[in-house]
C-alpha cells in the first residue's frame, strides 16, 4: 500500500535533512506505527506521504500512486487525522463533517454516526469553537474516516483524550483495519504503537533505526527481567534482576535460597526501553 | 465536472456561512445602510463648483450690467453693487470674482478682483472669457474669427447625473471591490489560523476550487451591497445586466489578486501593509473618475479601471457604443489571466509556507 525508497527532506533546502533517506514499506491491512520523538521527522514524513510537502528526493508510492505526480482523486482514497485540531470553530461539529463529506467524490460515511462513534453525538449541533481539545481532536479523528479510506494517516491520534476516550479511538482504528483499511499511525505514545501496531519504525533524527513487529523488537533488543520483592530487616525491598547477566541470575539465586522473598514476576522491556536503547534517547523529548 | 462544480457550490455556501456568522453580512449591510443615507441626505444633488461673480458697473450706458443682467447662467452667482464700499464688502468671500467696469459712456476698462487662491488656468479661462465679452460689448466682435463646430456623435445625449447618485458607482466599487477582497483575506488568515486549509488540501478540493469558491462568495456580497444601496439610490432604471455582470468579473478579479497576495503573509497583521499598498494602487482611477481627463494608459490597464467605468455606464449609459463591451472584455481577460496565475502562485504558497 506504500512503499518509500530513500526519501530525504531538507525545510532549508541543504544537507540538514529532516527525513534523511529513511525507506520502508507498509501491507494492505496493516497498521504501521511511526514511533520517535518530536522533531524525529515522523510527521514530515507523513506530510510528504500526504502531498502536503513537495517530495524532494527519493520515491514515495501511495495507493499505487506515485506522490510526485499523483492527482486530486488519489485523496478520495486516503484519510488524513492531524496531531493538532484543525476544525472550522465557526461551524458546529456536524457541519464540519458535513462540509468536508461534501468534498469527496466518493460515497461517504454518515457524518451523525461518525459523531456517534467519537461520542460527539450530542454535541453535534455545538460550534466546534465551544469544544474541549480532547472533543476538538475526536471531531478530527471522525473527518479523516468520512470516505471510508483505504489508507489512514493518523497523527497522534489519542492525544489530548482521555482513558476512556482514548480506548474508544483505539478499538475504532482496530475496526478500521477489520473493514481492510491500512493504518500509519504517527505518535509517541509507545503504549498506543505497541496495542495497535502489526509493525514499528523507530524514527531518529530523521533515520529510521530499527524496524519490526513490536514483540520482534522486544526479543532482540529488551532484556528479560525478574521483578523481586522481599523482606530484609523487617523492610519491604524491591530488585529487577536480569535473567541474561549471570552476576543478577547469582543473585536471583542467593534471594530464593534465603527464603525471604514475597513476589516474584518475570518482566519484559516496554516498547520505550527498547527505543533508549537503539537510540539513546527517549520518546518523550 | 460535477464533482467539481458540487465542491465550489459547497465551498461557497460554507464561506457564506462563515461570513454570516462572523457579522461580516451585517457589516455589509450596515454600511450599504450609510451610504444610501449620504447619498439621499447628505451629499447634495447638484454641487456648485463655479464662481460668485460680484458686479460693479461704473460705465455711462450701464452696459455690462445690463449684459449679466440678460445672460447670467445662474442669476443666484451674481451680486451687483453700486459703491466701492459695497464692492469691497461683497467680494470678501469663499470663491468671489469682481468685476469693476468703467468707462465713460461704453466699456473701456475691466478690473478684475482675484482671491489669491484661483489657479493660473481659471485665471486665463476667466481673462479669456472677458475678452471675448468685451469685444462684444464695445462691438468689436466683428473683427473676431468665427467658429464652426462638428459634433462627431451627435446622437450621444450625455445626461448628467445627479452629483449624490453620480457617486454611486464608487460606493458599489469600493465594496464589491476592495472591502469585499479584505474580507475574503480575512476568511483566509482565519483559515490559516485555525489550520483548516489544511484539511482541505488532504480532500479532492483543488486550489483553483477553492478559489473560485471564495470569488463567488465575495461576488455574492457584493452584489447583495450593489442591490440595496442601487434600489435605494439610483432606483430600478438602471442596466441590471452589465451591473450584475461588472461586479461579478470585477469581484472575482480583485478577491484573487488579493488572496495571492495575502497567502504570502501568516497572519492579518503582516499582511495589512501590503494589502494597503495594493488597495492604495488599485485604487488610483478613482481620481480618473472625478478628472476624466487624468487618464494615463498605465492607470487604465489596472483592472480597477473597466470596473469603475463600467458601473458608471452601467447606471448613467452614455450610449457610446461598445464602452460597456470594452469594460467587460479587458475586465474578462484580466480574469483569465488573473485565475490560473493566482492559482498556481497561491499553491506553491501553501506548499512553502507549510499551510
Amino acid at each position: 500500500m506504500i512503499e518509500v525508497k530513500e526519501l530525504y527532506h531538507s525545510y532549508t533546502h541543504d544537507d540538514r535533512y529532516a527525513v534523511d533517506g529513511i525507506s520502508f514499506a507498509v501491507g494492505k491491512g496493516e497498521i504501521f506505527g511511526f514511533l520517535g520523538p518530536n522533531g524525529a521527522g515522523k510527521s514530515t514524513t507523513q506530510k510528504i506521504l500526504t502531498g502536503l510537502l513537495p517530495l524532494q528526493k527519493g520515491t514515495a508510492i501511495v495507493a499505487g500512486e506515485d506522490v510526485r505526480h499523483s492527482g486530486r482523486a488519489l485523496f478520495n482514497r486516503i484519510g488524513v487525522s492531524f496531531e493538532n485540531p484543525n476544525n472550522y470553530r465557526k461551524l458546529t461539529g456536524l457541519e464540519n463533517l458535513q462540509f468536508f463529506a461534501s468534498l469527496y467524490d466518493v460515497p461517504t460515511a454518515d457524518p451523525m454516526d461518525l459523531l456517534r462513534k467519537v461520542g460527539l453525538q450530542d454535541t453535534a449541533n455545538r460550534r466546534a469553537g465551544a469544544y474541549s481539545r480532547g472533543m476538538q481532536a475526536r471531531l478530527v479523528f471522525a473527518r479523516a474516516l468520512l470516505n471510508k479510506p483505504e489508507l489512514l494517516f493518523l497523527d497522534e491520534p489519542t492525544g489530548g483524550l482521555d482513558p476512556n476516550m482514548t480506548q474508544q479511538v483505539k478499538e475504532l482504528i482496530l475496526a478500521e483495519r477489520e473493514r481492510g483499511a491500512t493504518v500509519v499511525l504517527t505518535t509517541h505514545n509507545m503504549q498506543v504503537a505497541e496495542e495497535l501496531s502489526d509493525r514499528v519504525a523507530f524514527l531518529n533524527e530523521g533515520r529510521i533505526a530499527a524496524i519490526d513487529t513490536p514483540r520482534n523488537l522486544k526479543l532482540q533488543y529488551g532484556e528479560r527481567l525478574v521483578a523481586i520483592e522481599y523482606r530484609t530487616d523487617g523492610e519491604l525491598a524491591r530488585e529487577r534482576l536480569s535473567m541474561t547477566i549471570e552476576a543478577d541470575r547469582l543473585r536471583m539465586r542467593e534471594l530464593l535460597d534465603s527464603g525471604k522473598i514475597e513476589t516474584m514476576h518475570s518482566q519484559e522491556a516496554s516498547l520505550e526501553e527498547v527505543f533508549i536503547k537503539i537510540t539513546g534517547r527517549g520518546l518523550a523529548g | 465536472m460535477i464533482g467539481v462544480l458540487k465542491r465550489i457550490l459547497r465551498m461557497t455556501a460554507k464561506d457564506w456561512r462563515l461570513l454570516t456568522r462572523n457579522y461580516y453580512v451585517a457589516a455589509i449591510l450596515l454600511v450599504a445602510v450609510m451610504y444610501i443615507a449620504a447619498t439621499r441626505f447628505m451629499i447634495p444633488a447638484e454641487l456648485n463648483t463655479g464662481a460668485h461673480v460680484v458686479l460693479w458697473d461704473e460705465t455711462g450706458s450701464q452696459i455690462v450690467r445690463q449684459f449679466y443682467e440678460t445672460h447670467a447662467e445662474d442669476p443666484g452667482q451674481l451680486t451687483i453693487v453700486g459703491t466701492a464700499e459695497e464692492y469691497a464688502a461683497a467680494v470678501e468671500g469663499y470663491n468671489r470674482i469682481g468685476l469693476h467696469a468703467t468707462g465713460a459712456a461704453g466699456l473701456e476698462h475691466f478690473a478684475v478682483t482675484y482671491q489669491g487662491y484661483e489657479n493660473a488656468r481659471t485665471r486665463r479661462l476667466l481673462e479669456a472669457t472677458l475678452h471675448a465679452q468685451a469685444a462684444a460689448l464695445t462691438g468689436q466682435g466683428a473683427e473676431l474669427p468665427t467658429f464652426a463646430t462638428t459634433v462627431l456623435n451627435p446622437d450621444v445625449v450625455v445626461q448628467k447625473p445627479p452629483f449624490n447618485e453620480s457617486m454611486v458607482p464608487i460606493w458599489v466599487y469600493s465594496e464589491a471591490g476592495m472591502v469585499g477582497l479584505l474580507l475574503g483575506a480575512t476568511l483566509l488568515f482565519a483559515e490559516k489560523d485555525e489550520r483548516t486549509l489544511r484539511a482541505i488540501r488532504v480532500t479532492p478540493a483543488s486550489t483553483a476550487e477553492y478559489l473560485a469558491a471564495r470569488s463567488l462568495a465575495m461576488f455574492m456580497m457584493g452584489m447583495m451591497f450593489t442591490v440595496v444601496v442601487t434600489v435605494f439610490t439610483v432606483g430600478f432604471d438602471v442596466n441590471w445586466l452589465a451591473l450584475t455582470a461588472v461586479v461579478f468579473l470585477g469581484s472575482a478579479v480583485m478577491t484573487l489578486i488579493m488572496m495571492a497576495v495575502a497567502n504570502m503573509f501568516d497572519s492579518l497583521g503582516q499582511f495589512i501593509f501590503a494589502g494597503i499598498v495594493v488597495m492604495t494602487l488599485l485604487g488610483l482611477p478613482t481620481v480618473a473618475y472625478f478628472m476624466p481627463s487624468f487618464s494615463p494608459p498605465l492607470l487604465r490597464l489596472l483592472p480597477t479601471h473597466p470596473m469603475i467605468f463600467g458601473l458608471r455606464e452601467a447606471y448613467f449609459p452614455t450610449g457610446t457604443p461598445g464602452l460597456m463591451t470594452q469594460a467587460l472584455t479587458q475586465l474578462a481577460i484580466t480574469l483569465a489571466i488573473a485565475f490560473p496565475l493566482a492559482a498556481l502562485t497561491f499553491r506553491r504558497q501553501l506548499i512553502a509556507r507549510d499551510v
